[in-house]
């Protein structure tokens, strides 16, 4: 098992008392499963994936990856975690404006201490097709270019865990349906867990399990 | 790390705007004290090179009475073979020629005289006609023209009858002193017994200069003669242009090059802290643009988070950016800071020197200090950031204020040690820093009040209503900067302006005509009479000269050696300790003098002193002072402090005995004389150095204009220093507008996408800056008026005036260019297309 989540929950304080966003998630993930957590805007979709990339700490409930708890790191051990065992693909891919495409690529293989950093970056970016573009700017890309950077990116340290937040939200259908086989088949390949979280069913459906929340809850 | 150095450096480049104008607040305060620093090492070096000149001779014995045999046969004994000697002899005198009369500083000098160095006259001949002719003179080129004189002409000195042979062309230094009475005139030294200038009343100052054959020995056999002549201290000249007194004083060449430099050093020193100050407002200015880079660079920073760094990678990537910001500033201002040297120090005709290396690397460590200190909080917000809020769009959360409070009071602290070395004064730097940092809390606190009411102003005018509504964005820092800058130039421009307005000719009605010194006590009744002709009443009161032995049974000559001499109190308490002491007697207060603490003096054992003497020295009422008066000692207490009106020109000493107590003892007199009409005043000068040659008259009228003359030098060289400040001030000013950029941009393309024109937006713009522009240099002028109100009255004792012309000035200028510079650093806000903003938003 890969990750596990156990009787997951989150509150915030708010000046009327504790609000819980999450509560009582539990489930756990072998690896080269693929996840996707659905459900309507609010639900606390995104903040479970805080939760479970260890951005975000608990109020109740414990976490494995690996068979570690993550609420035993330290914020570095955590961070240097997320460098070797973990990729992000956001909603708006989030690459560094000031950066090439071969350096945001080459950015977590660099913070992971990696020493072939660039030979590694320039292979996946071949790999998602922009080994042409890698001096480009992200301004200089397409939405859909600038994605597969981001899903460059999120491989490029062969991780165990892929969290992946509306990969396809901001990309037109065709784009989104291209950026969704590239990065299911780059998961399958390297036997990678994927845990997305997404509004589009059809994406959701490629996914092994399903995980839907209602109110922060597991809706049965 | 080099990924991290690499990371920190391209994110610096995609706000280069920012980054440009953070880098210009650090380098304008590290240039202003690059360019003080580096022109103080010039005129040091200078004074170095040139040291031997300063006296011409490598040892100068000295003293107000004829040296004695005794004196000449210890420096023969001290002398190695092969050394040379020559006499000079200095005062002042009336010289008259025309019609009139002038006060000159007259040197006669001995044969081989200058021993280092060359006079030079014009015509060249005229020098050697010097050492031929008794009765030769050579003039300051200023005096002819005051005389009416030619070259040829005749000139009289006391009751000698000399002929002007040429005008001065170089000479050797005066003795490091920037300060002359009057014109200079050169006569042979043989010539002064038959003008009557060498009587035993003419107050006169005796010099025997020696050169010895390696200059580095004169060290060794200055201290050997002290030795001998039971001198144990090196003379202590921190105030004046020399030593004084009747004391016998040894001094080496190097030692009068070290006095000089320590008076430019004490005037350096609060250039210094005007670049200090500069630097702070650059700070400040940082301040703003860290936290527009901070907000900037959140998100690009919170998915490095989300990527693997860690919270202290996160805040090295932006700590990073700030002593990259502070290094490239300090080397910018440096090499500026050096280029401002060099171009004043060739100015004023002197070969530009680099600063010590220790002073290059300060200036360096200040930029990186200034730029990490002021992206301190920013930084800590950014480690404490939540990333997924950030990444949601939410603003990072606020540090709490209690780390905000302790980087404020450490900085605090550190400024207010920063000002003292930079000073080199625990009392004086720390208090203006502390001042300026109570200022900046006042201008925050206002601020926080006032721009909030004109906020919810809401007048028609929707430029008026949206400039107004956005003051509170950006005008707490903008308030802050220029409103400090406006109270350094209004609290200068007060200053320069009640010292003016003191010295102003409509005064001169109110003054005496002339100062007289040197009225010996038995010419007394004779001089009163030859006033008394012309209808004139002096104002004399004697002067016995004293040294100050001890205060309450200490020995002040130990407590002034145990000083280090490190900061400018113990420089000043040293040299008040050391110094010959002037005192007078007098039954009550005079003109111009007000007793404010105790009761007159009235019994022999009792004085009044002066109150800034008494804090000088250290001592109040009771305390006990033992003087040495010319060999007899008394011991007087301090019955009364008085304060004295200094610019009534009414003369007066720091302490006041009743009569009984200087019984005897040898007595000069010093006074003015009423101002009087101008037929009697052409006569008058030339009158009194025919009957009374050995008195000097300074014309009160010439004294004030060269008092003004000097006043203006000075406030040029601390304008210059203070124009520096109110650039970064203007840099702060850009650095707020560029830092709420981003927002404007925004607004203004949803104000122009909703029908507003580009001319609403930029009038809105001009509204918003203008009125934080004014309410800030209003405010600054107003805490700066303040300042000048108590440097004036309470440390300068001149009445405040207000320069009104010139501080309503200084608030248009200040508050009409820094609009100008907002509007500037925000053109894209109304120039660039909206659609292109909310596409790219």
């Amino acid at each position: 098992m890969i990750l596990s989540a156990h009787h997951l929950g989150r509150d915030y304080p708010t000046p009327s008392g504790p609000l819980t966003v999450l509560d009582g998630i539990t489930f756990s993930l072998e690896a080269g499963e693929s996840l996707a957590v659905v459900g309507p805007s609010g639900s606390g979709k995104s903040t479970l994936l805080g939760l479970l990339a260890g951005l975000d700490q608990p109020s109740r409930g414990r976490i494995e990856i690996e068979g570690r708890d993550l609420s035993a790191f330290s914020d570095s051990e955590s961070a240097a975690f997320r460098a070797r065992r973990m990729g992000f693909v956001f909603q708006s891919h989030r690459l560094l404006p000031a950066l090439s495409a071969l350096e945001n690529v080459r950015t977590p293989l660099d913070l992971a201490g990696a020493a072939d950093a660039t030979t590694r970056a320039i292979a996946w970016l071949e790999r998602v097709g922009l080994g042409a573009r890698r001096d480009h700017q992200p301004r200089q890309l397409s939405g859909g270019e600038q994605q597969r950077v981001a899903v460059a990116r999120a491989l490029a340290n062969d991780p165990a865990l892929i969290f992946a937040d509306e990969p396809t939200g901001s990309l037109d259908q065709r784009t989104g349906a291209d950026l969704a086989d590239l990065l299911f088949s780059l998961a399958a390949e390297r036997r990678t867990t994927l845990v997305l979280v997404t509004h589009d069913e059809r994406v959701a459906a490629r996914c092994a399990r399903q995980l839907r929340l209602v109110d922060g809850r597991v809706q049965a | 790390m080099t990924a991290r150095i690499r990371l920190a450096w391209r994110l610096l480049v995609g706000r280069r705007g920012l980054a440009v104008l953070a880098l210009a607040c650090i380098a304008i305060g590290v240039a202003a004290r690059g360019a003080v620093t580096g022109t103080v090492a010039a005129f040091e070096a200078h004074l170095a090179r040139e040291a031997r000149s300063l006296i011409a001779a490598d040892l100068e014995v000295s003293s107000a009475r004829p040296l004695e045999s005794a004196v000449r046969e210890s420096l023969a004994a001290v002398l190695p073979p092969g050394s040379r000697t020559a006499e000079l002899r200095t005062l002042t005198a009336m010289a008259a020629g025309g019609g009139q009369a002038v006060m000159v500083e007259l040197a006669a000098i001995g044969e081989g005289w200058p021993l280092v160095g060359a006079l030079g006259g014009e015509p060249v001949a005229s020098v050697i006609d010097l050492g031929r002719s008794p009765q030769a003179a050579l003039v300051d080129p200023d005096l002819l023209p005051r005389l009416k004189l030619q070259v040829g002409d005749e000139l009289v000195l006391g009751r000698g009858h000399f002929r002007i042979v040429g005008s001065i062309v170089s000479e050797p230094g005066n003795g490091g002193s920037a300060f002359r009475l009057g014109p200079k005139v050169y006569v042979p030294l043989a010539a002064l017994g038959p003008a009557g200038l060498g009587d035993p009343g003419i107050r006169a100052r005796f010099h025997l200069l020696a050169t010895v054959p390696d200059p580095a020995d004169a060290l060794a056999v200055a201290t050997a003669l002290r030795h001998r002549l039971k001198l144990s201290e090196a003379p202590l000249e921190i105030m004046g242009p020399g030593p004084a007194g009747d004391q016998v004083s040894v001094r080496t060449a190097g030692e009068a090059a070290q006095t000089a430099a320590r008076a430019i050093a004490r005037g350096a020193d609060f250039l210094r802290l005007v670049a200090l100050f500069a630097l702070g407002l650059g700070a400040i200015g940082v301040a703003a643009l860290a936290r527009a880079m901070m907000l900037t660079q959140a998100e690009d920073l919170a998915v490095l988070r989300v990527l693997g760094a860690d919270r202290t990678s996160v805040a090295g990537v932006f700590l990073l950016q700030a002593v990259g910001l502070g290094l490239a500033g300090g080397l910018l201002g440096t090499g500026l800071g050096a280029g401002l040297a060099t171009g004043a120090t060739l100015a004023m005709g002197l070969a530009p020197a680099w600063p010590l290396t220790i002073d290059l690397a300060l200036g360096l460590v200040l930029g990186i200090a200034a730029a990490l200190v002021s992206t301190l909080v920013p930084t800590l917000t950014l480690a404490r950031m939540a990333p997924l809020a950030v990444l949601r769009g939410e603003a990072p959360a606020a540090i709490p204020w209690v780390t905000t409070a302790l980087i404020l009071a450490a900085t605090l602290g550190t400024t207010l040690i920063l000002a003292a070395v930079e000073v080199r004064s625990w009392l004086i730097g720390p208090s203006i820093a502390a001042g300026a940092f109570i200022l900046a809390g006042g201008l925050a606190l206002a601020g926080g009040l006032l721009l909030p009411v004109i906020a919810r102003l809401k007048p028609p005018s929707f430029a008026l209503r949206q400039g107004w509504a956005n003051l509170s964005r950006s005008g707490g820092t903008l308030l802050v900067a220029l409103g400090l800058a406006a109270a350094l130039g209004s609290a200068l421009l007060t200053l320069r302006g009640s010292i003016l307005a003191e010295l102003a000719p409509d005064r001169l009605t109110q003054l005496p005509g002339f100062f007289v010194l040197d009225v010996q006590d038995d010419q007394q009744a004779a001089f009163t009479a030859f006033l008394g002709e012309r209808g004139l009443v002096p104002n004399l009161r004697p002067l016995v000269r004293a040294r100050l032995q001890a205060i309450d049974g200490v020995e002040t000559k130990a407590a002034g050696e145990a000083v280090a001499l490190r900061s400018r109190e113990a420089e000043r308490r040293a040299f008040f300790h050391r110094r010959e002491q002037n005192l007078t007697w007098a039954v009550a207060p005079g003109p111009g003098e007000h007793l404010i603490a105790g009761r007159w003096p009235q019994a022999a054992t009792e004085c009044a002193v002066e109150t800034r003497w008494a804090d000088q020295v250290g001592v109040r009422l009771g305390s006990r002072l033992r003087f040495d008066v010319q060999g007899v000692e008394i011991e007087l207490t301090i019955t009364g402090l008085r304060r004295i009106d200094w610019l009534t020109f009414q003369p007066n000493m720091f302490i006041t005995c009743a009569p009984a107590a200087l019984s005897g003892a040898p007595a000069v007199w010093i006074g003015t004389i009423p101002t009087m009409a101008t037929p009697l005043r052409q006569t008058f000068t030339a009158d009194l150095a025919r009957r009374f040659p050995n008195i000097t008259a300074i014309d009160i009228g010439d004294a004030t204009v060269k008092a003004r003359a000097l006043v203006a030098r000075l406030s040029a060289g601390i304008a210059a220093v203070a124009v520096v400040a109110l650039l970064a001030g203007l840099a702060v000013v850009a650095g707020t507008a560029a830092a709420m950029a981003r927002a404007r941009r925004q607004e203004s393309a949803l104000i122009r996408a909703l029908g507003g024109t580009r001319r609403t937006v930029a009038l809105a713009l001009a509204v918003e800056f203008g009125t934080a522009t004014i309410v800030a240099a209003v405010l600054g002028s107003a805490a700066g008026l303040v300042g000048g109100l108590l440097l004036t009255t309470s440390q300068m004792q001149v009445s405040l005036t207000i320069p009104w012309l010139e501080v309503t000035a200084l608030i248009l200028v200040l508050s009409s260019t820094a609009t100008g510079t907002a509007l500037i650093t925000t053109r894209s806000a109304w120039h660039v297309p909206p659609l292109a903003v909310l596409r790219e938003e």
